[in-house]
């Protein structure tokens, strides 16, 4: 038998096309369960410190075992301190997790990450940088964002603590199947326009409900020209419009950037798995329920307004007006604007700012953080701002230092810290303090969200650090 | 999982579209595994910054003490896939949630702890709202066998749920153990995918 080919892999002459959702789907499908749910096998499964926590008790409890260790991964990433010398015991409420994740990893021969190993990070940051995410696999994680790696072409979505538990004991998952969305990105991006521009764009045209009950394959030739990082970001808030699965055929840059990372297929398996991967793409024909495109080629720097991360606007215009909403839609706009300390009409350039928070699994890789600190110039973080860098990932974070980047964010008056969630949810001790305003690259601007009464601005890393200089919202093409 | 077969009780009304996961319970009631998770339900809604309890929200309204059924707006349980949204719902007593709309890992959590999550039709949510938000509380009857929701206005709303969750729900199934009863047919899979794409199951042996 030929390696790499298997029946899924060949689309036969009489076969009807098929979606790139339903190639990998029909890969893994194990059972139908009946009313449009299957059991699905799971290729991949990492674990963070915090939702699988729970799992791991009920594991325990129930006398079952870990199904496949060698097909798990965890690291530590949400509840650790970020404090640049961190150690477990920094962030004192986060320790019972640390430590039994670390325990369950050691009883039960599950591959850690550790909080001072050097492959640490935000989970689906290290999932690619590490060659953990592969095109073509089933990739799930107790976290909303790991549609993250679907960048790989990797069918990968964010499951619930009890599932975690259900993947743990079985490695196998009972799954609804999603219906599939296509949306088209092309055009050229102008200078300081990002991938979260993008991102960002979409979920403010089609709003934070489109993609609920979908799995979202990013097409078009924006996607096609860029890098992974790139395509990570745009996969990444790919639930901020509701979808828990978006994915990007894979082609060789994604290969080229998968070959020879540490757990990637290596020599000849590599050979078969590339052989494989190549026919990871919707057929000609293929059906989609819904088809949405975008142009971005006069695309500006977006920036949220509001609670949602539909609330979003170009950098150079202004609240929308209360007029301009319909009735029902009005109550929760005067409401966000009230908890924003904004009014309707009102400029967002401008607006003065006290923190601005550049990290997450949305933006915090290594392209982010050169790009960012490649604008500041020699300038300086704005008085009263207090602006910080956290990286994605431990590696992240040295491989900045290598290049000097990490002192170009010192000197300018950003602080430098060590590798985790942070910031973007705020369940460790990195918080926006009540009331205050910030810009952040982070991906949820709920209510609280960053801290009770944080004011959150989602942006991209350049309009973060634009704001950081100018101490207040500021377009990254405006900088003085 | 206790099973859920029937429900009756006063309807707690928080119309809102998109309540995400963070209002649900803030990330900062998720700080410990012995935290009950029903001290953080609605978190930031429900309590002052003093802590005591904020007479405006609904949640502390008297009138809705010993509610078990939410009724909510639009794409309810939003944004993080944290579980504890649903533990915190049911450790405080709420094993249906009535909306417009579900987010997809929200309404997932929601069977895996025996919580019902009712879509209601725009035409029955009106009328639930119009019934749910008057001076007296109103009351409703869950029955899950027959997919029906009784109001105390004599209206019989019909809601839409299939046979196999219907039945987790009803008998309180753990999936685990219907899945782990399978494990001939999982084994058959593993073993011919891990012919198929050997990559996928090489990582075991090279740490």
């Amino acid at each position: 038998m030929l390696q790499g080919l298997h029946s899924a892999d060949v689309t036969r002459r009489d076969a009807p096309p098929r979606s790139l959702l339903a190639k990998i789907w029909d890969d893994h499908m194990i059972d139908d369960l009946g009313g449009g749910v299957d059991l699905l096998q799971v290729d991949r499964h990492v674990l963070q410190e915090v939702s699988s926590a729970a799992a791991f008790q009920a594991l325990r409890q129930s006398g079952r075992s870990v199904a496949a260790p060698g097909q798990t991964y965890a690291t530590q990433d949400h509840i650790l301190s970020t404090l640049p010398n961190r150690t477990e015991t920094s962030f004192a409420g986060g320790v019972e997790f640390i430590r039994f994740l670390r325990r369950n990893c050691n009883d039960y021969g599950i591959t850690l990450f550790d909080v001072d190993d050097p492959r640490q990070g935000i989970v689906h940051v290290v999932a690619a940088e590490l060659g953990i995410a592969l095109p073509g696999c089933t990739f799930v994680c107790g976290d909303s964002h790991t549609a993250t790696l679907g960048a790989f072409g990797a069918l990968s979505w964010g499951i619930g603590t009890s599932e975690v538990g259900h993947v743990l004991a079985t490695q196998t998952l009972t799954q609804e199947k999603p219906r599939p969305l296509r949306i088209h990105i092309d055009g050229t991006l102008a200078r300081n326009v990002t991938p979260k521009d993008i991102i960002l764009r979409v979920i403010r045209e089609h709003g934070i409900t489109a993609g609920v009950g979908h799995a979202i394959e990013y097409a078009g030739s924006t996607v096609t020209a860029m890098t992974m990082e790139g395509r990570m970001t745009i996969c990444n808030m790919s639930i901020e419009m509701g979808a828990r699965f978006g994915f990007i055929a894979p082609d060789d840059t994604t290969f080229d950037y998968l070959h020879g990372r540490p757990f990637a297929p290596q020599d000849r398996a590599w050979d078969a798995a590339l052989a494989s991967w190549r026919a990871l793409k919707s057929d000609p024909g293929a059906a989609f329920v819904r088809s949405l495109s975008l142009d971005v080629g006069t695309l500006k720097p977006q920036v949220s307004w509001g609670t949602t991360p539909a609330d979003v606007v170009d950098i150079d215009a202004s609240v929308p007006d209360l007029e301009s909403v319909a009735g029902g839609r009005r109550e929760a706009m005067q409401k966000a604007l009230a908890y924003m300390g904004l009014a309707p009409g009102q400029r967002l350039e401008g607006l003065p700012v006290d923190v601005v928070f550049i990290g997450s699994c949305t933006n915090a890789r290594l392209s982010d953080l050169r790009a960012a600190a490649a604008l500041i110039g020699g300038r300086k973080v704005a008085p009263r701002v207090r602006a910080l860098v956290v990286p994605g990932s431990t590696s992240v974070r040295r491989a900045a230092e290598r290049e000097g980047i990490d002192r170009i964010f010192t000197n300018a008056g950003f602080e430098w810290r060590a590798a985790g969630c942070s910031m973007c949810l705020a369940i460790n001790d990195d918080a926006v303090p009540p009331g205050a305003r910030a810009v952040s690259t982070s991906n949820r601007n709920f209510e609280g969200r960053q801290g009770p009464g944080a004011r959150t601005h989602l942006a991209s890393p350049l309009t973060a650090v634009a704001s950081a200089l100018a101490g207040s919202i500021a377009d990254p093409s405006r900088l003085a | 999982m206790e099973p859920l077969i029937e429900l009756s009780s006063v309807v707690l009304p928080l119309i809102r579209d998109n309540v995400d996961t963070d209002a649900i319970i803030p990330a900062a009631y998720m700080r410990s595994l012995a935290t009950d998770p029903a001290t953080g339900l609605f978190g930031r809604w429900r309590y002052r910054a003093d802590g005591s309890d904020d007479p405006d929200f609904v949640l502390n309204d008297p009138r809705y003490r010993g509610t078990r059924i939410l009724l909510s707006g639009a794409n309810f349980g939003c944004g993080s896939s944290r579980e504890n949204a649903v533990w915190a719902l049911e450790r405080y007593g709420i094993r249906c949630v009535i909306a417009l709309g579900f987010s997809d890992i929200f309404h997932e959590n929601c069977f895996k702890n025996g919580v019902l999550p009712i879509v209601a039709a725009p035409r029955d949510h009106e009328r639930l709202v119009q019934l749910c938000t008057q001076a007296q509380p109103a009351v409703a009857r869950i029955d899950v066998k027959g997919s029906t929701i009784a109001t105390a206005g004599g209206d019989t709303l019909h809601f839409d749920l299939d046979q196999r969750k219907r039945a987790l729900l009803m008998n309180g199934t753990d999936e685990i153990d219907v899945t782990l009863a399978s494990g001939a047919r999982i084994r058959e899979f593993r073993k011919r995918h891990r012919r198929d794409k050997p990559w996928l199951y090489a990582n075991g042996d090279r740490q």
